[in-house]
């Protein structure tokens, strides 16, 4: 059995409102070399200083995926030269990291819980950004300082549908509790992938491949496909390759070797004597740990067991705060969460994407959600009306009794006003009810739709369809 | 002290070519910095400045006042141009320099004055005050505290004024032979035996050496600083501009490198930096009891460098005391010195 074994090593820029070191905005797309200082430059004689809120939110991360918080750790130099590194050094953590033994929850493809091991989370600063144009680089260093962390898996992925679910979660996590917008268009989620194949029977395994700076889940899912293809004929004809690192081409569909690496890269990691060591108190860290709210995995489970919702529809409601207590405020007030979950997943979910909104800016109260359920349920207003009096709450805001009543919107149910309005409207369709008896069911929806406008929108559809069954059935279909 | 301002046209100061200040050309001596003027200014030097110190100017030093020996600091000071030097120690140069020209030398605890604008190589790279003894405790007063550029400077405030000590009551060690004239001062101090003292040099090279080697890979000529114009693809760029150090920068620069990277001799830099914590603690239980150390300015300060306490110099004698008790060592210095 040819075993799959996929690590990620995630970067995450932190939502802080300055940079790691200095005092510069941590804003993105500003035009170029505005948010720099002579730290974030690099220039001689300056000193790092640490943005404590970076330590927050990594240490909140850490809590989020129940690692072991390290109370005391420090800063050490990567050394490299790269002309967007400024200072020849990158200040990260090396050994201790801030954040150990963690792990995220996933579903795998068999609706199984598995738990995917995070080894550490560490912080560091982002380095600047080359942008190589017409045989020349230019160089932004805006990026130059942004406060990072950096999550690294074990092997734990088996394959690229487990490792889109992993990112899902992480993603979806630390957007919840607000430590990063995680825009991978942004560039502020970036991920490697590590992949190698593991034949036990026989004993052997491919040399791990990997591909640097994936701008999708979806490339990354496609890469990891790719590779286990590509590693398994290796397996299969016996060829043996060492460490490589590649790049993903999206047009192609394949990964591209850059460089074969027999060994990991020295980075001759040194503390870093400019900044005195990161002792964090445990009062610190439990203030952290406990405001951390309840997590979306959590909340899925919960949904589904004191709402009775499905998986799917628990998953969606609790992704986003802002939507989970929108939820949680609708269905106990009205008592039926399946019923409350159906209309957030589909009409109110439209909405947002229809105006282009945010989850987070969704801005309508959850009593005038209930109201209209309510109503819809207890047919004093037809569904189609409460729809479009959803929309009209969602856009500009109002009373639904209010509107109901000016609006006169309020369904109808009184039989002999729905029986002339069905009688006026056979009598004028000879034609649609002679369709109908030759077996065409759409002339009926025609009929339906005919008393509904005689109505204005206000008869019960319902009883309308009722009438026309029965007189349309006594005509002998 | 206004007097000694009077005497240097206003209180000037003289301050090393490692130095910030906005405007000026801050080379540290390195042709890797050449034509490099400074964003900023120095934090000490700043607050000299809103104290009406003028800075009477920059003293020539070795590359990043790594060698021993030259250093215009020292120089201007005991040529009576000018009555207070800032300047910078990389091993105990500065104090030797200092010692050697009869110029009183002090280096404060690390994290009493800032480091912001100073071009430190290593961690151990010391600010060090030289002059006229009143005029360093003025300085003293004016630039320790906190500052918040500086992650590492403290809170407190030290009240650096002279008062004359019985000297009867310090208990002084000493750390090797000690003149005759001084033991009749102090009586006969107690011998203080440093285990592995060959080792304290040791662990200053190694790893003031693979700190040299990270804080100047900076000065890689991409923003500032000597540009190479023969180069054929960046690793020729970068190994050009690094030419522009001096032989003993580059030296230094390599042995740091044999030292931090795996598969050489990283055993080195990792037992270097065991030994520092192991100093650490020993010098913690030392200074439980002892008050003042005295030794020979060849090789006590390497002690006091590697863990962080003050040190003075004092003709070739060093004095060290233990962290923070700065204002202790100088009023023994003084009175040391009056005694003799």
């Amino acid at each position: 059995m040819v075993k799959t074994l996929v690590g990620l090593e995630i970067h995450v820029e932190l939502k802080t409102e300055t940079k790691m070191f200095c005092s510069c905005k941590n804003v993105f797309g500003a035009p170029p070399n505005t948010h720099v200082c002579p730290t974030c430059l690099g220039h001689p004689g300056t000193l790092p200083l640490m943005n404590k809120e970076a330590v927050k939110l990594a240490v909140k991360a850490g809590s989020a995926f129940h690692c072991t918080i390290n109370e005391k750790s420090q800063m050490d130099r990567k050394k490299y030269f790269y002309p967007d590194l400024v200072k020849g050094y990158q200040i990260t953590q090396d050994s201790p990291a801030l954040c150990e033994d963690g792990y995220i929850e996933i579903m795998d493809e068999e609706g199984q819980a598995k738990n995917i091991r995070i080894e550490r989370i560490h912080i560091e600063e982002d380095t600047g950004k080359s942008i190589h144009e017409g045989g020349s680089t230019l160089l932004d260093y805006d990026r130059s300082g942004v406060p990072l962390i950096e999550i690294v898996t074990r092997p734990d992925i088996a394959s690229s549908y487990e490792a889109q679910e992993f990112l899902g979660q992480l993603r979806q996590t630390l957007k919840y509790i607000g430590v990063s917008d995680v825009k991978m268009e942004e560039g502020s989620l970036r991920c490697d992938v590590n992949i190698n194949l593991v034949d036990e029977e026989n004993d052997k395994k491919t040399g791990i491949a990997e591909i640097k700076n994936m701008n999708s889940f979806s490339a990354v899912g496609k890469a990891i496909d790719y590779e286990v293809e590509r590693q398994m004929k290796l397996l299969e004809e016996g060829v043996i390759e060492g460490k490589n690192t590649r790049r993903w081409n999206d047009l192609s569909g394949q990964t591209e070797i850059m460089r074969m690496k027999d060994e990991s890269a020295d980075y001759r990691y040194t503390v870093e004597g400019d900044l005195p060591p990161l002792v964090l108190d445990r009062e610190f860290i439990e203030e952290i740990r406990a405001s951390i709210p309840e997590l979306p995995g959590e909340k899925t489970k919960r949904f589904m067991k004191d709402y009775g919702l499905s998986h799917y529809d628990a998953d969606i409601l609790s992704r986003n705060r802002t939507i989970s207590s929108f939820f949680e405020e609708a269905a106990k007030s009205y008592g039926d969460g399946e019923a409350v979950a159906n209309w957030i997943n589909s009409d109110i979910m439209r909405l947002l994407n229809e105006n282009e909104m945010a989850e987070d800016d969704l801005d309508m109260d959850a009593e005038s959600l209930v109201k209209i359920i309510d109503y819809v349920n207890k047919d004093k207003i037809n569904t189609n009306t409460g729809k479009k009096l959803l929309r009209e709450i969602f856009n500009e805001g109002g009373d639904v009794d209010k509107i109901i009543e000016e609006r006169g919107l309020a369904q109808i149910s009184d039989d002999s006003f729905l029986k002339e309005i069905v009688d006026k409207v056979l009598g004028e369709n000879q034609e649609s009810i002679d369709a109908y008896k030759s077996g065409r069911d759409n002339a009926l929806k025609y009929l339906m739709g005919q008393c509904m406008k005689y109505s204005k929108g206000k008869g019960n559809p319902q009883k309308f369809n009722a009438m026309l069954l029965d007189i349309l059935g006594e005509a002998g279909k | 002290m206004e007097n000694y301002k009077i005497i240097d046209e206003k209180g000037s100061f003289i301050i090393d070519r490692a130095m910030m200040k906005e405007g000026l050309e801050v080379d540290a001596g390195s042709k890797a910095l050449e034509g490099y003027k400074a964003p900023y200014t120095a934090s000490l030097i700043k607050a000299l400045e809103e104290e009406d110190y003028k800075i009477f100017g920059k003293g020539m030093t070795s590359e990043f006042s790594l060698e021993e020996g030259l250093n215009g600091v020292v120089d201007a000071l005991a040529e009576d141009r000018v009555s207070l030097g800032l300047g910078l120690d990389n091993g105990g140069n500065l104090l030797r320099a200092g010692g050697a020209a009869g110029i009183f030398t002090y280096l404060p605890s690390p994290g009493l004055v800032s480091s912001y604008g100073l071009i430190k190589t290593s961690r151990f790279t010391r600010l060090g005050l030289m002059g006229e003894y009143e005029l360093v405790l003025d300085a003293m007063n004016i630039i320790s505290g906190k500052d918040p550029m500086d992650p590492q400077t403290l809170d407190e405030k030290l009240d650096f004024s002279f008062k004359e000590i019985d000297l009867n009551n310090i208990r002084a060690m000493q750390a090797g032979d000690l003149d005759r004239d001084m033991v009749e001062v102090l009586g006969e101090p107690e011998y203080l035996e440093i285990e592995d003292k060959d080792k304290l040099a040791l662990a200053y090279d190694v790893i003031s050496s693979v700190d040299l080697g990270s804080s100047t890979a900076k000065f890689d000529g991409i923003r500032y600083g000597y540009r190479p114009d023969d180069y054929e693809n960046l690793d020729e760029y970068y190994s050009n501009a690094r030419g522009a150090f001096g032989e003993e920068v580059k030296k230094q620069i390599l042995k740091g490198y044999i030292y931090s990277a795996k598969g050489y001799e990283r055993e080195i830099y990792d037992g270097a930096m065991g030994f520092l914590a192991g100093l650490d603690q020993d010098l913690k239980n030392l200074f439980k009891e002892t008050k003042i150390v005295l030794g020979p300015v060849d090789s006590l300060p390497y002690l006091a460098i590697l863990t962080n306490r003050p040190v003075a110099a004092l003709g070739k004698l060093a004095i060290m005391a233990d962290y923070l008790d700065d204002v202790k060592l100088l009023n023994f210095v003084k009175t040391l010195e009056e005694a003799l």
